[in-house]
This record gives structure tokens, sequence and C-alpha cells, in this order.
């Protein structure tokens, strides 16, 4: 077993070895049933969607891997999804992140509390047919604005929300949302009418079959857990600069064996070690601590996302033309690359995140209570 | 104002909801199930109590650690328990800090529904004893 093969384990709390078993199981549908497709999938026309790949990942626990075991979920955290994300991202960051909107669908649904809506929605992902959720945060106007706090007050144009009667009117468009195609519900966030998005948004589930609906077509797009994603895009241009340079050989030697190569191989897997750290570091964090925490996840993403061009960009350059002719798959990776780091915080959202962390008072400050 | 101006006040009324949940066969079953203990720290007054399926501790003696600590002031817990504050914005303002597996933070809140129901009479039936006893002793201390 090389170095790249290794799990890390002890990094996090497995007693019963199933974050570890479920991360083999999708390593295994990733490297087998996924990697193959890749570049088929990349090529196919723009409103394909591959429905037999989600079947598969759905009969592995992939749409249901952080539900409670209650909810028939598997009940395994954010660190077994992360380790998971990376595992789907090392062979298809799109795929993964199919399955990483599905999650990001259902957490307002767990985290809401609410028995009632809990019962709904969370058990349609058990059944024997794939379900897919998404999560509905961007809009035309708004964009991050609406994800940074110091922003939202800038927000124009937010959906709305308002009763009528014993019903609830939702008026809006949202805008690059993964999933929305062909996600049977949506946690759409809006303002609830006569208020400003300052004072917070409101997290509404809607069917999506609900009269009223237009949706566009498949988009091509789809913090923890994209972080896990960039680590998983650099893991795939690693591993493949590492074959590639194993066996090239020029001047008599591999190419490994020059130095300027074993250079840039040392810095590219060290990236990838450091970012799954604080990809891992950062979601036993949000595993563990309500409210969520903000520095870490957003710590983990800026870097990943950063190290992620960074390795991809390298392993074009030591691979030649290979690296750059589309047949052998790493002009895929760099281009995912660089979609890894717009989505769920661009890097400049990320910093305003990070920096108002690093200027703000100890929140676990008592008085604060 | 707050809700409860002393540790005794304070313990006595979150002391008796808890003691009252850990008579429901249901709760501790599930807590049992789950491998559930929690601490919960309250502030302003300071008010500690440990719940696990066997027992209920109140005050300074509580283990130092378990699955779950949820710390809040006194008042807050107030707002909850009596369903005027919901628990997702509780957590999201930051008003309730919880410390270990979410997962497990999730098992524990529908279990806790009983609470949310005996609760306001618990609190009422504490605060009119406590104004009797003031009154009977010209006024508030």
């Amino acid at each position: 077993m090389s170095v790249l093969e290794r799990s890390p384990e002890a990094n996090f709390d497995d007693p019963q070895g199933e974050v570890s078993r479920f991360r083999e199981a999708v390593r295994k549908f990733a490297r087998e049933e996924i990697a193959p497709r890749a570049l088929e999938l990349d090529q196919q026309a723009h409103d394909h969607f591959a429905w037999d790949l989600v079947q598969e990942g759905h009969q592995l626990g992939l749409t249901r891997a952080m539900l409670p075991p209650h909810h028939g979920g598997l009940g395994l955290g954010v660190v077994g999804v992360c380790l998971a994300m990376e595992e789907l991202a090392a062979a298809c960051p799109g795929v993964a992140l199919i399955f990483g909107a599905t999650m990001l669908g259902q957490a307002p649904v767990l985290l809401s509390g609410d028995s009632r809506l809990q019962s709904r929605f969370l058990p349609l992902f058990s059944g024997d047919e794939a379900v897919l959720a998404c999560n509905a945060v961007c809009e035309e106007e708004a964009g991050t604005d609406l994800v940074i706090p110091q922003s939202t007050r800038h927000a124009r144009n937010v959906s709305t929300i308002h009763r009528e009667g014993a019903e609830y009117v939702l008026n809006g468009h949202k805008r690059v949302i993964t999933n929305a195609a062909v996600a049977t519900f949506a946690s759409v966030f809006v303002t609830l009418e006569g208020t400003s998005p300052e004072s917070g948004l409101t997290c509404v589930m809607v069917p999506l079959d609900t009269s009223g609906i237009t949706r566009g077509p498949v988009a091509d797009m789809a913090r923890s857990s994209v972080a896990a994603v960039s680590t998983g895009i650099a893991r795939h241009a690693l591993e493949t600069a590492v074959e590639f340079c194993g066996q090239r050989v020029q001047g008599g030697a591999p190419l490994r064996a020059h130095q300027m190569t074993a250079r840039k191989l040392a810095e590219m897997t060290s990236k990838v070690d450091a970012a799954r750290l604080l990809y891992l570091h950062s979601a036993n964090k949000v595993d563990n601590e309500l409210p969520a925490p903000e520095y870490e996840p957003a710590v983990a993403k800026l870097f990943a996302d950063r190290i992620a061009i960074e390795v991809a960009g390298d392993a074009v350059s030591l691979m030649g033309s290979r690296g750059f002719i589309r047949e052998f798959g790493l002009e895929k990776v760099l281009r995912d690359s660089y979609g890894a780091r717009i989505y769920e915080g661009t890097p400049e959202a990320l910093a305003l995140a990070i920096t108002d962390c690093l200027y703000r008072e100890d929140s676990d400050d008592d008085d604060d209570l | 104002m707050p809700v409860y101006d002393t540790t005794e006040q304070a313990e006595q009324v979150f002391g008796e909801l808890f003691r009252i949940l850990a008579e429901d066969e249901n709760f501790t079953t599930r807590l049992r199930e789950s491998g559930l203990t929690v601490r919960l720290l309250h502030k302003k007054p300071d008010c500690n109590i440990f719940v696990s399926p066997d027992d209920v501790l109140i005050g300074d003696e509580i283990p130092e650690s378990a699955a779950i600590t949820i710390k809040m002031s006194c008042d807050t817990a107030h707002a909850l328990w009596m369903g005027t504050l919901m628990m997702p914005t509780a957590v999201a303002t930051g008003k309730v800090r919880i410390r270990g597996k979410v997962a497990k933070v999730i098992e524990l809140i529908p279990i806790l529904q009983p609470a949310f129901d005996r609760y306001p009479e618990i609190a009422a039936s504490a605060t009119y004893r406590r104004e009797r006893a003031e009154s009977s002793m010209g006024g508030p201390k």
C-alpha cells in the first residue's frame, strides 16, 4: 500500500469502523463505476443526467449518509460525508456534487428539530428508488450578498414568502442550484415579506412538484464538504502525475528520479495531505459543535480550493502535452479545480469570514449567552 | 429582570423538570438506547444539571463530561421550555451552545417533548410559591 492509499482514521473518532468501511465502499464505487465514465459524462449533452450512477450511489447509502438511523440513515456525520466526497471527487466532482447537494438540502430539515418536517421529508431517502434534494440560496442579483453577514443588507430582489390564509406564497427566482432540475424537494432560503434579509433568512421546504414552480435545465455546475471535493480533485491530479512520472523515462531515468520532478511531486502530496487534515479537523468540529463553527470550514475550503488549482496545474506541467489533451483527463481536472473555488464561497467571501473571526471576541464567553 | 434570581430557584424548577422527565420510561429507555448523557450548564444564575438514564444530578458535583453539553442562560432555558423561543433560532443566534455529536443532539431533541409539555406548569407553580413566600415575608428579597 502506497502512502496515497493510507486511511486517515487516526484523525477522527470511528470506534466501530463504520466511517472507514463506508469510505472504502465509496472508493471502490468511485474507481470502478464513476472514474471510467468521467470523461464521457463531461462530454455528454448539457441536460444529460447519470441516474444509473445516482441509483448505485443511493444503494451504497450516499443519499442518506448524514441522516440519523431512526430516519433510515447511516448516521455517519460530517467527517464520514467529507471522506466520501473526497473519494467521489477524485473520480468526478460533478457526481460528488449530486450527492453533496442532496445532503445540503437535507440539512435544514434535520437541524429544524421539527419532527413533522423530518417525518415528511427524510423517509424519502430510504426507499428503493434514489431521491435527490437541493439547497437553493443563490439568486440573479443576490449571490454572495446572501452568505456574507456584513453584506446581507445590500442583497437586492431576494425571493420572499408571505402567508395567505392557511398557505404560504413564495415568490422569486433562484439560479445555479445544483440538482434543481432533478430534485424532489428544495430547501429554499427567502426573506419573510416585510422584513429585510439582514434580519435573517427563512428556510422553506418546497416539494418541487408544487404548482407554480418552473425549473431550468440541468446545470453544469452543481464548506467542509467542498474542501473535501477540492482535496479529491487535487488527489486525482496527484495520482495521475505519480503514475505518469513513475513510468515516463527521460534522460535515462524515470521522471520521478529527476530532482525538479521529485520536488514538485513532494510539494503536491504535502498539499493534498494538509488539505485533508484541515477538512477533517473542520468536519470534526462541525460534527461536535452547535452553532456550527465558521472559522475552520472557511479555512479548510480556502486552502483546499487554492491547492487544488496548484496541484492540478503542476500535474499538467509534469505531463506535458498529455496534461493538456482532453482524452488524458487532466484538462477536466484543471477545469474542475476552478469550479470548486466558486461554489459555497469564493476565496474573497471566505477571506471576509475568516478575517471577521480573527477580529471577533471569543464567542465562548458566557456573558454573551 | 431575570426569570430566576438565585441558583436555588433555578435548581428547584429545572431540577423538578428533569426529575419528572427521568420518571418517563420512554425518555430513559431512549437515553439508554442512544447512549445519551446530558450536562446542562445554565448561567445567570448558575445551575448545573446532569441527566443520565439512571440519575438526575444537580449542583456543582455533576460529572465533568457527558455525551452532550448544553450551555445557555436560565432566561434562554425558560424561553425554550415555554415554547416562546425555537431551538434552531436559539442555536443560530448563539444563545444556546452545544458540544457533543450533533447526530446525538438530533436524537435528543424529540425525546425532550414531555419537558415542553410540563415546564409551563412547573414554572408557574414555582413562581406562585415564591410570590406567596415573599408576600408573607413582607415583599421580595
